[in-house]
């Protein structure tokens, strides 16, 4: 085995977007339907804003 | 009925689920309960004609808030909980064939973002203390029903192998001010044998360490704790190194690959330890095309992992298959 290399970012954590901002920015790609089952659960369409979905990497 | 009963010996919580006996158990393509209800045809999970994903609670929950009182009392030696949590069902596809990783990478991005947007939306519910996203494929797995999906499991505790690895990476953490997981990724780059694809953010290999043939690790080469910290062109790359492993699983042998895949990540956004780096582990059963890996007395009994195979040269047949255009 060779000797570990330094991480890309030294290994060293970096500070993380807060959990706001980070459901923040998904409020602005995704669109979210809620609907109640008859038997009382919960079930969630999901969807995206055009330009995002536009903007997605469509090949593959 | 479903609850949580201490195991005193291994320190870890088993969740009873009777009800789960009865679920449904490998129906016909054309009565797929998993599939969108058609005009006039029977309904299915999803009462709407087509959907992009959906997600929904698991008819045959292990966990559920408010969940039932247990069935039998505990006691000192034996502590007995309710089952409270979340099982949720992710729908790829409204496609009843198909598979993981035969959705476009377009999908497979607008993907990384509804598991996202669940890993904080649960994470965020009272008493949820880990947010499990995870699928099985095939039937050599268990799996019962064969449309495209996985499944999310919110948790009331933090499961033990999580807090077990989260306990090394801390000690590891305490001794080098370095994260493991980094160290690991910088080591299998710098090695590269056991390297299966790698793109610019994500890399794939299959561990030092693995305890399956197939063992693959798929994991961000920079240091990011949950789904919730990537940059939109890191999600990109996650898609394409995702969507590629699973093109060289399938290609391997020419058959749909049965796996199990897990997410490793921040338990909760709330709860980020320096240690936490997300990943993913693949545990594929078969060690050839008619073999399975089973999990027999060594590995049940005795918790250690016997390998019939070197990582090194399973990672060099992976990466030598020759992925279709």
């Amino acid at each position: 085995m060779s000797e570990p290399l330094a991480a890309d970012n030294g290994g060293v954590p970096a500070p993380a977007p807060s959990g706001m901002d980070a459901a923040a920015a998904l409020s602005d790609l995704l669109v979210r339907r809620t609907v109640r089952l008859e038997d009382g659960r919960s079930l969630t369409y999901y969807d995206f804003v055009a330009a995002t979905d536009a903007a997605a990497p469509s090949e593959g | 009925m479903s609850e949580r009963r201490w195991h005193p010996m291994l320190g870890e919580w088993v969740i009873t689920a009777t009800h789960r006996q009865d679920r449904t158990f490998l129906p016909p393509a054309d009565y797929c309960p998993l599939c969108p209800t058609s005009p006039g045809g029977f309904p299915t999970e999803v009462p709407e004609a087509d959907y992009r994903f959906v997600v929904f609670d698991n008819k045959f929950p292990s966990m559920r808030s408010p969940a039932p009182v247990p069935e039998v009392e505990g006691n000192v030696l034996h502590p007995i909980a309710p089952a409270d949590g979340h099982c949720e069902v992710v729908l790829y596809t409204p496609r009843h064939e198909g598979s993981l990783g035969a959705l476009p990478i377009g999908d497979l991005v607008r993907l990384i973002r509804v598991w996202t947007d669940r890993y904080l939306e649960l994470g965020a519910r009272p008493g949820i203390a880990c947010v499990f996203i995870f699928e099985n494929r095939g039937e050599a797995i268990g799996v019962t029903i064969h449309h495209p999906h996985g499944q999310i499991y919110a948790f009331p505790f933090v499961p033990p192998k999580i807090e077990r690895e989260r306990d090394q990476a801390a000690a590891h953490f305490a001794r080098t001010g370095r994260c493991l997981m980094c160290d690991i990724v910088a080591d299998e780059r710098t090695d590269g044998r056991r390297l299966v694809v790698e793109g610019e953010h994500f890399v794939a290999f299959i561990p030092f360490f693995a305890r399956y043939p197939y063992e693959t690790y798929l994991v961000s080469k920079q240091h990011r704790a949950s789904l919730a910290d990537l940059t939109e062109s890191e999600v990109t790359d996650l898609a394409r190194v995702l969507k590629d492993l699973l093109g060289r699983f399938d290609g391997l042998w020419q058959i749909p690959f049965p796996y199990m895949m897990v997410m490793h990540q921040a338990p909760v956004r709330t709860d980020e330890a320096p240690g936490d780096h997300l990943h993913f582990e693949f545990y594929p059963p078969m060690r050839t095309p008619q073999k399975l890996k089973f999990l027999a007395g060594c590995e049940s009994g005795a918790g250690t992992y016997i390998n019939d195979t070197l990582p090194e040269v399973k990672a060099a047949e992976l990466r030598s298959v020759r992925l279709e255009p």
